[in-house]
């Protein structure tokens, strides 16, 4: 009997490593491969003369794409660090006073927040995209930050608000006594306690952000601001579907938030049961 | 007190514009929109319709397929998230030597891109010899390759498999930590009174996980309802096996009829409104 039960929980566990790594696996063999051998009629698993061409000519810009997923990397990158810096602050800020400061509407205004969060994206974004298109907005970083901000903020403001209002009051009180205003009492107490929350909440940015598609694909589709998840999906001409390319920009696409969940599961982890919810 | 008002104001001042200008006005915006016979290269020619855009949505065939394809793929997201994230729940919890390097690995499907994922498993499903044609051709299950995602159905479990992948390890991770909370004295208790591990299973560790089964059924209907991403990685934009967010998507800008297309909106919005309730109840629960 006990030696069933470990049999059994032995195979679970090869079959999740299977289901898991396998297709990622599989998907860095296609983009080693040279151009297509992998999905040739062929029965076996590697090919015969592993290549790094595909990385080489998507790296160096070279090859039939250019520089198109440098220009999506550096897109992504640049939505990344303008959503981090405009979200993070906004939700700081809203979440510690709907947290600590007690005004009439306050639930109402929690509420009206968290429930933008299951308005499907269509139903404002062909408005924003006519205002935009308007404006001369589309394609334009800082104002699809923007969209950005609103669409991530409220699970952010969640995340953080539950974390404030369970912070010690009797801390920030007695530092209050000891002359610290509000202010300085927030910037030097709250503030560094609040670290692995604050991390949580940046690196679920990150990840919601590298991944975006619906957003960008609608308002930033122009030849030169397309994220990185644009990009890839073009490596297939009229003539010809370049699936060693695409699996290499997949594999390079994967790595910075795989890397990341690995690294930061902890924070991840707890960020995710505090109530975080990613796209 | 009057000052700490002033400072709410203030804090509460860039988040609300931003909501009030970016989600709020253009909710009703689109509203409005709705109602009005519009396309965006004939802007002047904007007319009111009433509700003939509702009408001839709802009468549209392709919608109706939408629908139907949207259920397939929430129902087939749900067993097959409930039955691994459940599983994968379980072998977290056990203490092997490898648990914490199991989490990490857990974790990595959740973390990437929807996108990158339709792609991953596109290369998997490939219909000539992707993945899972080479490994049944050379288990001699099969003499050709099996041309996956060719018809509705199969595309539509397939789609619904790559969803499941991406949020198995967030509901998982739920259920775990909802897991570890529970008391080892009811374990205890049950195992007195006779209980063989399925009972315990059955009576105890199940209904005790009730809790949070709300989080994770939430996330599975948002997930199923909103895929998008990984069917365009999957298929492109072709008609066949569409899901009700594409048929959104082709709708309003292939045709640029914004009009319908913000009908749609509409349509779909009141539709999820329903498990928008459930979802803000649940949040609600566990603030307290």
């Amino acid at each position: 009997m006990k030696l069933l039960e470990r049999l059994g929980s032995g195979l679970l566990i090869v079959l999740f490593l299977v289901v898991t790594l396998l297709p990622i696996v599989w998907c860095f063999v296609i983009s080693i491969s040279p151009e297509s051998e992998m999905l040739k009629a062929t029965a076996s698993f590697l090919p015969e003369s592993p290549t790094l061409q595909n990385y080489v000519s998507l790296l160096s810009g070279t090859g039939p794409f250019q520089g198109k997923l440098i220009t999506g990397m550096t897109n992504t990158l640049k939505a990344v660090l303008l959503t981090e810096a405009f979200t993070l602050p906004i939700c700081i800020m809203s979440a510690y006073a709907l947290a600590n400061i007690s005004f009439r509407g306050r639930t109402t205004m929690t509420m009206a927040l968290l429930i933008t969060t299951v308005i499907p994206v269509f139903a404002t974004i062909i408005t924003i995209y006519k205002i935009y298109s308007q404006y001369e907005l589309l394609n334009n970083y800082i104002a699809l930050t923007l969209v950005y901000v609103t669409a991530y903020s409220p699970v952010i403001i969640w995340m953080l608000l539950n974390h404030f209002r369970d912070f010690p009051k009797e801390i920030e009180e007695a530092a209050q006594i000891d002359g610290c205003s509000r202010m300085q009492s927030f910037f030097r107490i709250v503030l560094p306690n609040s670290t692995p929350i604050l991390l949580a909440a940046a690196l679920i940015l990150f990840l919601n952000t590298w991944g975006a598609y619906q957003i960008p694909l609608i308002l930033a589709s122009g030849r030169a601001t397309k994220p990185l998840t644009m990009v890839m999906q073009e490596f297939s001409t009229k003539d010809n579907i370049y699936y060693g390319m695409i699996g290499a920009a997949g594999i390079l696409a994967l790595i910075p938030p795989g890397l990341t969940a690995i690294f930061f599961r902890k924070y991840l982890v707890s960020g995710l049961t505090g109530g975080a919810v990613k796209g | 007190m009057h000052r700490n008002k002033k400072a709410a104001f203030f804090l509460l001042l860039p988040i609300g514009i931003l909501m009030i200008l970016l989600v709020f006005y253009p909710i009703l915006v689109t509203f409005y929109n709705s109602l009005h016979e519009m396309n965006l290269i004939r802007l002047s020619e904007m007319r009111f319709v009433g509700w003939d855009n509702y009408v001839n949505v709802l009468k549209d065939r392709g919608f109706q397929d939408a629908i139907v394809n949207t259920l397939v793929i929430l129902i087939a997201v749900t067993g097959i998230t409930l039955t691994a994230s459940m599983l994968e729940a379980l072998m977290l919890q056990r203490d092997h030597k490898i648990s914490k390097v199991l989490t990490a690995i857990a974790i990595i499907p959740w973390a990437l891109p929807p996108m990158v994922n339709g792609i991953i498993w596109r290369f998997v499903f490939y219909p000539g010899y992707g993945l899972i044609n080479k490994i049944l051709y050379n288990l001699k299950w099969i003499d050709a390759p099996v041309l996956w995602a060719s018809d509705r159905w199969t595309t539509l479990l397939i789609a619904a498999i790559i969803v499941a992948w991406r949020i198995v390890p967030f509901c998982a991770i739920v259920l775990l930590s909802n897991l570890q909370s529970i008391d080892q004295e009811l374990y205890e208790a049950a195992r007195v009174d006779g209980a063989n591990k399925w009972e315990i299973f059955r009576s105890v560790t199940l209904p005790l996980l009730l809790p949070s089964m709300g989080i994770v059924m939430t996330n599975i209907t948002i997930a199923g309802f909103n895929a998008f991403d990984e069917l365009v990685a999957l298929m492109g934009y072709r008609e066949m096996g569409q899901t009700i967010m594409m048929y959104n998507y082709t709708q309003t800008f292939s045709f640029l009829n914004f009009g319908l297309g913000s009908a749609i909106s509409y349509i779909i919005m009141l539709g999820s409104g329903v498990f928008a309730y459930f979802y803000i109840r649940q949040l609600g629960r566990s603030q307290r």
